[in-house]
């Protein structure tokens, strides 16, 4: 603790429990977390615990207990040795010395991430495609190929990014013998902005350990043959940092500033849904970007998803709005969810969902 | 209004395990369908689908 200052009037200030500015409070229906953006991870409180830290912020724990009537002395100690434990806040005479972060979200780009569907029947102008989303300012790119790969046709889609924009190229892939580790390996020392590949239908389950550069390589025997296979919500999922937190409290971490160009080249919000702006043969990303209520989904957040805006992984949790419970409410939550936040449950997986066959099972 | 004050040491308040952070690769719920049209923002027209290029 802190030594004790005098204040204004002279008496000694009792010092007050402040968290890091980067350590943020959601409170859940029947828990609540600290996400710890810097760090990148969070940690799960009680919801009296959140309260304190939000409706008694500034108060000294001498006037916390006693608004509590000492009922729960023993309590709160533990959650402040908890939070010191945790290194989510500090203990200090002038909370206001320390401002809330700027949870403003901006970004210049029009476009920061897109999906690139392939398959078997795609004819894509790569260069094209590429080249426009560059202009869009995309900075990260997830190219699924739901077929098996040559790694010359991987490479054929490399290239056309290798002088653009990109900062970050996902690769999904169909296996093939000649999918080897070394030649992923040398496959993404070629190109360096590629950061993980995976790939599916593969003999076997492999994660290769990082590359220096960062990059991984995962091999997966699940069968991905479709843009079925996305939408899953899990903690394996979530993201915990400034960036996706701050979009996430006014836009949709799924959707908010994203442009798909599905198998068949049809330009979406997501592969998975229906609804076409255009084919990228005949109409250019920029005009449909322009279309009236392309950008119609971005600003749903999860405070206006039903169930959603009581879980306490609202603001870290990836979303999806192209697969929901109820198919006729935009609003609904995510039909892949299995997170009850009114018992802060995960109901065990029910079954392989759509998209995803076991090796041997697609048709 | 007044919260009761759980102790920390409820399994609710655990970490997850590293088991229960990894990404699923299989299994989930049912898939539901998928919106088939977005609530238009101004009213209904049916030539937005297709506008083509208006660069």
């Amino acid at each position: 603790m802190t030594s004790s200052e005098p204040n204004t009037a002279g008496a000694p200030r009792e010092p007050v429990f402040a968290l890091f500015a980067c350590c943020i409070p959601v409170k859940g229906a029947r828990r609540s977390v600290v996400c710890d953006l810097q760090r990148q991870s969070f940690q799960f409180i009680p919801n009296g615990l959140y309260e304190i830290l939000t409706e008694h912020a500034g108060k000294s724990v001498a006037e916390i207990k006693g608004f509590y009537d000492h009922e729960y002395d023993e309590e709160i100690d533990e959650y402040f040795t908890f939070l010191l434990h945790h290194e989510l806040g500090f203990w200090c005479g002038e909370p206001d010395r320390f401002p809330a972060l700027d949870l403003d979200w901006e970004t210049p780009e029009r476009i920061t991430n897109a999906i690139l569907d392939v398959d078997d029947g795609s004819r894509h102008d790569y260069g094209a495609i590429l080249g426009q989303l560059d202009d869009l300012g995309c900075k990260a790119l997830e190219v699924r190929c739901f077929h098996r790969c040559t790694l010359n046709g991987l490479r054929a889609i490399l290239e056309a990014a290798r002088h653009g924009r990109l900062r970050s190229i996902d690769l999904l892939a169909g296996h093939l013998p000649e999918l080897t580790p070394d030649a992923l390996e040398s496959l993404a020392r070629e190109h360096p902005r590629v950061s993980r590949i995976v790939v599916h239908s593969a003999p076997e389950q492999r994660l290769m350990p990082p590359l220096r550069t960062g990059v991984t390589i995962e091999y997966r025997t699940e069968v991905i043959d479709s843009p079925r296979c996305c939408g899953q919500v899990h903690p394996g999922y979530f993201v915990v940092d400034f960036e996706t937190f701050a979009e996430g409290r006014k836009h949709n971490t799924c959707l908010n500033r994203k442009l798909s160009v599905d198998a068949r080249g049809e330009i979406k919000n997501c592969p998975s849904m229906t609804r076409s702006f255009g084919n990228v043969r005949e109409v250019s990303l920029h005009s449909a970007l322009a279309q009236r209520d392309f950008a119609a989904l971005w600003s749903i957040n999860k405070d206006q998803i039903a169930i959603c805006k009581d879980c306490e992984f609202r603001y870290v949790c990836t979303d999806c709005r192209a697969y929901l419970r109820d198919a006729a409410d935009l609003y609904s939550k995510p039909s892949k969810c299995t997170y009850d936040p009114y018992t802060a449950e995960w109901q065990p997986p029910a079954d392989m969902p759509a998209g995803i066959h076991t090796k041997g099972a697609s048709e | 209004m007044k919260k009761r004050m759980e102790r920390l040491d409820d399994e609710l308040f655990q970490p997850l395990t590293a088991a229960q952070q990894r990404r699923i690769t299989a299994g989930s719920t049912p898939v539901t369908e998928t919106p088939i049209t977005l609530r238009e923002t101004f009213g209904e027209v049916d030539d937005y689908i297709r506008d083509g290029d208006n660069e």
